[in-house]
């Protein structure tokens, strides 16, 4: 049994903490983010253009392909400050979408692909479906080869930004196996495509109806061995929430101390009392707890026979911690809490949503069992 | 000079090697996993003997400074020993007050000469620590200490008495806090802080039961007894300051120990061996999908802990709250070992039942011991609701209660 884990920071990731920390604060105050929340699309386009100008969409597409060339570990602090600040990017569909092209592309398509990536264009991708569940190899969604062409069929959900999206990757069952189609927006009639009233009003989410879709037999990405492929998009999708989630926990955690230290009730402060004192201790070692799990989880990602056990981790006890402090801090805030002026419902509903995609935190804790415990 | 990674790699092999030569054969009476277990001469006289040997080989007060009688080297390379000792699980260096609390105390704040006589029989363990904080009616509240001790000529003349006094009736010293002005405006001014004799006259131990049914700690009682006024550390009604720089030792919250563990700690890896062995509705417990899922949950708050050891030396991951991780170990820590022990008892099935020395249980009692011996940690040193608020207070910054 392994006793000893890897953690390390690199300078990259230390100058992109610094960077995004600083970026997200400015860039994302509360009130943006609120003013955001009842908009068609949720993210601002300005700052979606500063950041492709920092160059964070490509930041783990390699040089060759016009990206920076970084490991996906180094956005990891990118992301926390963006959770930290509830910011709201199409970033994580981005990231994801190239590393989904990084992983089943072939040398043509990402020559193709991968630059547009890097340059900002939006990304949706649609892996979900209707039937809820979480395994990415249980696309009941199908692609029907016909000599150079390719027709569509089936439904998927949860798909991000898709209205806004340029680029759409699609996962469908081709010949027995779960596969890639990379759409173009414009591939896709207006009608196909449905909002989706979501947890989180900080995400934009749509149903997308493939029938009637077809798309040159090129668009398909299928390299490399499918499950194991899609096994490592559901761990890459779990970084990233992972970051998110941490960093949203850390901020929810600040803005109930916040009002902890300025309410009074019966002559003093309520954070003096134990009732609230206490558990805020334990929100913040949880909190501790799952920062160093994230930093663990970008240490060895880049390594096979440790990433999927620190992934799961992470995702299974910052899902848990994170969903516990924002639901304090709702109660904590006392009648205010159960008002939509409270930010603490913000969290709440990007917590149970980071919650809600890519396995709960029982879904990776069973996983887990099986890689730490043997098969039962 | 920082030895280079190759340096540290080869130090290593070597510390592996002396370790696989020298480590203690098993013993026929089953040891203690702590200092504050230790409940008789043969358990005690065979940790005594094992540290001393640890220190002649080189491998304890190795950052410490040589005219002390440390070694003068890095860090880094305690660290090593550290590590490596607690990987094999052999026993763990006994005079832990001494090395951990009371030792970087005396370097911090000591005069020279109290450097020069306690040192280094701390690390040859020819001298062993107790200490004096709480007492009968005293025990969070430390601050309201009422042992009292007054000076006259050359010495303190002390009256009260201490309580809890893990090794009390083999240490040579006590680090004691006592009041030396009632009259002080806070309570927190009248005290002081003294490095005690334990053969002086007047000063004497009464053995305590704990809830195991073990003897291990004692009640110490000062009559007239005359201690010397060089014991004193800071200025008299300093003791209050020096008190919390001794916790924040003890707490692990500021570094400067001598190395070596101070715990043979419950391991995870031996709780899972349990799982395997232990059975439940037919098959082995490790197979079991509620314990499954409790064992998941210890494994990933078990590697917590040792990452969170690793994150606080990298200050760009800490620099939000610095205090964060060191104020929260020893909760966190203490915490997590009474629940995993007592978990432990729940995947015996009915054996769980059995206690200590019983053949038909598990490991011969260990884990039910262990479980109850883990509330030495959850209270001493101040208790985990005490750890709540330092937590609250000191680390979120929520107002004082």
């Amino acid at each position: 049994m392994k006793t000893e884990f890897d953690l390390a920071f690199s300078e990259e990731q230390a100058l992109m903490l610094e960077t995004a920390e600083a970026f997200c604060a400015d860039k994302s105050p509360m009130e943006f983010v609120r003013e955001q929340l009842g908009k068609p699309a949720a993210f601002d386009r300005e700052v979606w253009q500063e950041i492709t100008d920092l160059g964070w969409p490509g930041i783990a597409v390699p040089e060759q392909y016009g990206g920076a060339g970084l490991r996906l570990a180094d956005a990891v602090p990118v992301l926390e400050a963006m959770g930290r600040n509830l910011m709201i990017t199409p970033y994580m569909g981005s990231l994801l979408g190239a590393e989904i092209v990084k992983l089943r592309g072939s040398e043509e398509q990402k020559n193709a692909y991968l630059p547009r990536f890097c340059t900002g264009e939006i990304v949706s991708v649609a892996v979900f479906e209707e039937n809820g569940d979480w395994d990415l190899n249980a696309a009941e969604a199908k692609g029907r080869v016909d000599g150079d062409q390719v027709s569509l069929e089936g439904v998927k959900v949860f798909a991000n930004d898709l209205e806004e999206a340029a680029l759409v990757l699609v996962s469908v069952q081709i010949d027995g196996e779960v596969a890639f189609i990379l759409l173009n927006r414009e591939e896709i009639e207006p009608d196909r495509i449905e909002r989706e009233g979501i947890i989180d009003e900080t995400r934009r989410s749509y149903r997308l109806r493939l029938e009637k879709i077809t798309v040159r037999k090129d668009q398909i990405l299928s390299q490399g061995d499918a499950r194991s492929c899609m096994k490592q998009i559901e761990l890459i999708a779990c970084l990233l929430l992972g970051a998110e989630m941490c960093g949203g926990h850390g901020a929810v955690m600040d803005l109930t101390v916040e009002y902890l230290n300025t309410r009074q009730q019966f002559g003093r402060f309520i954070g003096a009392y134990q009732g609230l004192k206490h558990p805020m201790a334990d929100i913040l070692t949880d909190y501790e707890g799952g920062r160093s799990l994230l930093y663990h989880a970008a240490t060895v990602f880049d390594q096979e026979e440790e990433r999927e056990e620190a992934v799961r981790m992470l995702k299974s006890w910052v899902g848990d911690a994170f969903i516990h402090a924002a639901d304090r801090s709702v109660q904590f805030h006392g009648a205010f809490g159960f008002t939509y002026d409270c930010d603490a419902q913000l969290f709440l509903r990007r917590a149970l949503w980071c919650q809600s995609q890519y396995g709960d935190s029982d879904y990776h804790r069973e996983a887990l069992e099986e890689l730490l415990l043997g098969a039962a | 000079m920082e030895p280079s990674p190759a340096e540290l790699e080869e130090f290593r092999l070597e510390f592996k090697n002396w370790l696989n030569d020298n480590k203690p054969e098993n013993t026929a009476f089953v040891l203690p996993q702590s200092f504050m277990e230790v409940g008789s001469d043969e358990q005690f006289y065979f940790l005594r003997d094992w540290q001393q040997k640890v220190y002649e080989a080189g491998y304890l007060g190795m950052a410490w400074p040589e005219e002390y009688g440390g070694r003068g080297k890095s860090q880094a390379l305690q660290d090593i020993v550290t590590q490596e000792m607690i990987a094999a699980d052999v026993p763990f260096m006994i005079n832990t007050i001494g090395l951990n609390w009371a030792g970087p105390l005396i370097l911090k704040m000591g005069t020279e000469e109290q450097k020069k006589k306690f040192i280094k029989p701390i690390l040859s363990a020819e001298e062993i620590w107790c200490q004096g904080f709480s007492e009968p009616d005293n025990g969070s509240d430390l601050a309201n200490a009422q042992t009292r001790a007054v000076k006259e000529g050359e010495h303190y003349v002390v009256n009260g008495s201490k309580i809890w006094t893990s090794l009390g009736s083999y240490a040579k010293h006590m680090i004691l806090l006592a009041r030396t002005n009632p009259d002080a405006n806070s309570k927190y001014e009248g005290l002081s802080f003294f490095l005690s004799p334990m053969d002086a006259e007047g000063v004497s131990t009464t053995p305590i039961r704990k809830l195991t049914g073990e003897y291990g700690f004692n009640q110490t009682f000062f009559d007239d007894a005359k201690i010397p006024a060089d014991g004193l550390v800071g200025a008299e009604g300093e003791g209050w300051k020096v008190a919390m720089v001794t916790l924040t030792f003890e707490r692990g919250a500021s570094g400067g120990q001598a190395g070596g563990h101070s715990a043979n700690a419950s391991r995870i890896a031996d709780v899972i061996e349990l799982a395997r062995n232990a059975r439940r509705n037919g098959k082995p417990a490790i197979k079991d999908a509620r314990m499954r899922e409790k064992l998941v949950r210890f494994l990933t708050e078990d590697r917590i802990m040792k990452l969170n050891a690793q994150r606080a030396k990298i200050p760009e991951l800490v620099k939000d709250r610095p205090m964060a991780l060191p104020l929260s170990s020893k909760l966190v820590r203490s915490e997590f070992y009474r629940r995993v022990n007592q978990f432990a008892l729940s995947l015996q099935g009915n054996r769980s039942g059995y206690y200590v020395g019983e053949e038909a249980s598990f490991d011969n009692g260990k884990w039910q011991r262990a479980y109850f011996q883990a509330f030495s940690a959850t209270i001493g040193g101040g208790t985990s609701q005490i750890q709540r608020n330092i937590v609250g207070e000191r680390v979120l910054g929520l107002p004082k209660d």
